[in-house]
């Protein structure tokens, strides 16, 4: 398997997912500075533009949530997902919010110009994200997370999600400091073999 | 168990109720209405506290956000087939449907909901001006990539067709020129003539 990542994007929860599976990889480094997601050659990789994209035997897939359970269920036996329904469905309830709500709040701090034309809008997008990832954080905590993981004790693929999204925080203008049960998941992700390979890869 | 669904009608996502009609699952209908405000109200916050639909009462409490709403109809009731069996298949059919989730529907929100991520008219009034180009941008996207022959997977019909379905109702109103979009527009004929989607929008659910 190839995994086209940039560091410290959305990609590096594919990376975890597969560390913490222990299945072969090669990391292919998409240079962002140059923009190379843009171009044509990425383009017959991943249409999208955009990280992480997958090739796997059979072809090549996009979106975190998706590679997350691909790659979960390629290894079964390192238990990535629970095994109840309703466990599962909570675990992609918070997927769900965290793929299409907090990183898109998050987006909205560089990529304004996928929604808007005029730097002015830019300007007034940027400054709301403190506020959007902080309400974030105050639902993650309410809501999202049961501590020390997402699903409680039980690690699982969502942990792989959240923990590379709260890397951003301090960079969009929140505190960890002040989410001490955030503060306690990212230490605990932090002690995973799988964070540490991946921070050892030069990934995040 | 008993199935509660809180929707809106007209809001496209509140179609998920088409997954437990292709199950031939009972389930309950409760509106929340956008009209008078309620999805922001108190009563609806002890339901879903970020004030969103759809969200679906089940015994074991309320679940949220439509991908994960599809997925739990699909695994409580597996005779219905509503999911492929190839982990690859499986992939695209979730690669699909995070794209809808995250990328087309946010696009969408650009319309009328840009106050979740800027302040000022002049920045709102841009973003709303530029939903016809993103939304088009986003079905020629669906139409090259997402839909893999008459169905998402192909001719294999999933819960991804379900969502594409459910965001497509919105082309129409959000991008004028969604007639360049055949195979789309052939998809959405198709899905017409289904008995959930008759079903559904026989209970007003779809607008
Ligand atoms: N819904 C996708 C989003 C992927 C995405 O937005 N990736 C960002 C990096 S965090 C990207 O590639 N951005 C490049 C660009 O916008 O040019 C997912 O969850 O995988
Ligand atoms: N990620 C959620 C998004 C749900 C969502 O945004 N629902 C819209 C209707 S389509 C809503 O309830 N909006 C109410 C509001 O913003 O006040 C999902 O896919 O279910």
């Amino acid at each position: 398997m190839q995994l086209y990542y940039a560091p410290g994007t959305i990609a590096v929860a594919t990376a975890i997912a597969l560390e913490e599976a222990g299945l072969d990889y090669e990391a292919v480094r998409i240079d962002f500075a140059a923009k190379e997601q843009a171009g044509a050659a990425y383009a017959q990789i991943n249409p999208k533009g955009r990280v992480p994209a997958l090739a796997v035997d059979g072809g090549i897939l996009t979106e975190t949530p998706a590679l997350l359970e691909y790659i979960a269920e390629l290894a079964p036996e390192k238990r990535l997902m629970p095994d109840g329904i309703i466990d599962r469905a909570r675990m992609r309830e918070v997927i769900s919010y965290l793929a299409s709500t907090m990183h898109v709040n998050h987006a909205h701090k560089l990529r304004g110009a996928r929604w808007a034309t005029k730097p002015a809008s830019y300007k007034d997008m940027k400054a709301k994200v403190p506020q959007t990832m902080t309400a974030s954080c105050d639902f993650i905590c309410r809501q999202g997370l049961r501590g020390p993981f997402v699903l409680g004790e039980a690690f699982s693929i969502a942990d792989c999600h959240l923990y590379t999204i709260c890397t951003w925080l301090e960079g969009d203008g929140v505190a960890l400091a002040d989410y001490p049960k955030l503060q306690t998941f990212m230490a605990a992700m932090e002690a995973r073999d799988s964070v540490r390979a991946v921070r050892a890869k030069g990934m995040l | 168990m008993t199935l509660r669904l809180f929707c809106t009608p007209g809001t496209a996502v509140s179609a998920v109720a088409i997954a437990p009609e292709e199950a031939e699952r009972p389930y309950d209908t409760v509106l929340v209405n956008f009209a008078r405000g309620q999805q922001a109200g108190a009563a609806y916050a002890r339901i879903n506290p970020k004030g969103r639909v759809p969200a679906l009462a089940t015994d074991n409490g309320v679940l949220t956000e439509a991908t994960a709403i599809l997925e739990f109809v699909a695994d409580t009731n597996p005779a219905a087939l509503l999911r492929p069996e190839s982990p690859l298949a499986m992939a695209r059919m979730r690669e699909a449907m995070s794209d809808l989730a995250s990328t087309v529907h946010v696009n969408h929100d650009h319309k009328k909901r840009g106050r979740r991520w800027a302040d000022h008219p002049g920045s709102l009034e841009d973003m709303t001006a530029m939903v016809p180009q993103t939304m088009a941008a986003s079905a020629a996207h669906l139409q090259a990539h997402c839909l893999h022959g008459p169905d998402v997977l192909g001719s294999n019909f999933s819960l991804a067709d379900i969502h594409l379905f459910v965001i497509c109702t919105w082309l129409e109103r959000d991008s004028p020129r969604v007639g360049e979009f055949p195979a789309l527009a052939a998809f959405m004929a198709r899905m017409e003539t289904r008995a959930s989607v008759a079903a559904v929008r026989a209970a007003g659910l779809l607008l």
